[in-house]
């Protein structure tokens, strides 16, 4: 039987789905574009740069709905994620200035502390679901 | 902490669903204060309360 909370939380899951995916596909294809394209990509290079930051309004705005319509359990396991993720930043950020200080080259990857706070909160997310089912 | 949540909804032939329903929370919050796992707010404390007809006392022991 689905319940309306279950009914609402869906409503609210697909399209911050959706408005996650699109995000990453357009984040990685304006990537792409400016890295194999930029030279010729010069009329329309505020576009490239400008539509992941319009999509992650939307994400943000979509997450936002998400978290109004999740009940208590949901919101306890989204804030003990958000802190993991906030923690993980606190921890690999000065670690990455200084390792760059020290020589290292982060050039080419993605930039590792989002790396690790984006698994920081979806390791988070997983485990939290899975310890209060 | 303990509560007697399953035992009355099984008096009352209620499934975690419908418990969750008339609560409105998912069925998985339902499971996790039933097993312990999770300790409700007091605002949901009190709806499952009067949801059962009965007072918070009745239905939690905080051990």
């Amino acid at each position: 039987m689905t319940t309306t909370t279950n009914r609402s939380l869906t409503s609210t899951r697909k399209p911050l789905l959706l408005w996650t995916i699109s995000w990453l596909l357009i984040l990685a294809g304006s990537q792409y574009l400016l890295n194999t394209q930029g030279d010729s990509l010069q009329a329309i290079e505020w576009l490239v740069i400008i539509l992941p930051s319009l999509i992650a309004i939307g994400l943000a705005k979509s997450y936002w709905n998400y978290l109004s319509q999740a009940d208590e359990l949901a919101r306890a396991i989204e804030l003990k994620a958000l802190a993991a993720a906030l923690i993980a930043g606190f921890i690999v950020w000065p670690v990455k200035v200084l390792a760059e200080q020290a020589g290292w080259s982060f050039d080419g990857w993605p930039n590792p502390v989002v790396v690790v706070m984006v698994i920081s909160y979806l390791s988070a997310l997983v485990l939290g679901w899975r310890a209060y089912r | 902490m303990k509560n007697r949540i399953k035992v009355l909804r099984a008096e009352r032939n209620l499934t975690q669903a419908q418990l969750a329903e008339a609560l409105g929370v998912s069925r998985q919050t339902v499971n996790a204060i039933e097993t312990g796992k999770y300790d409700p707010s007091l605002p949901l404390a009190f709806q499952i309360a009067r949801q059962f007809g009965l007072t918070i006392e009745n239905i939690f022991d905080p051990e």
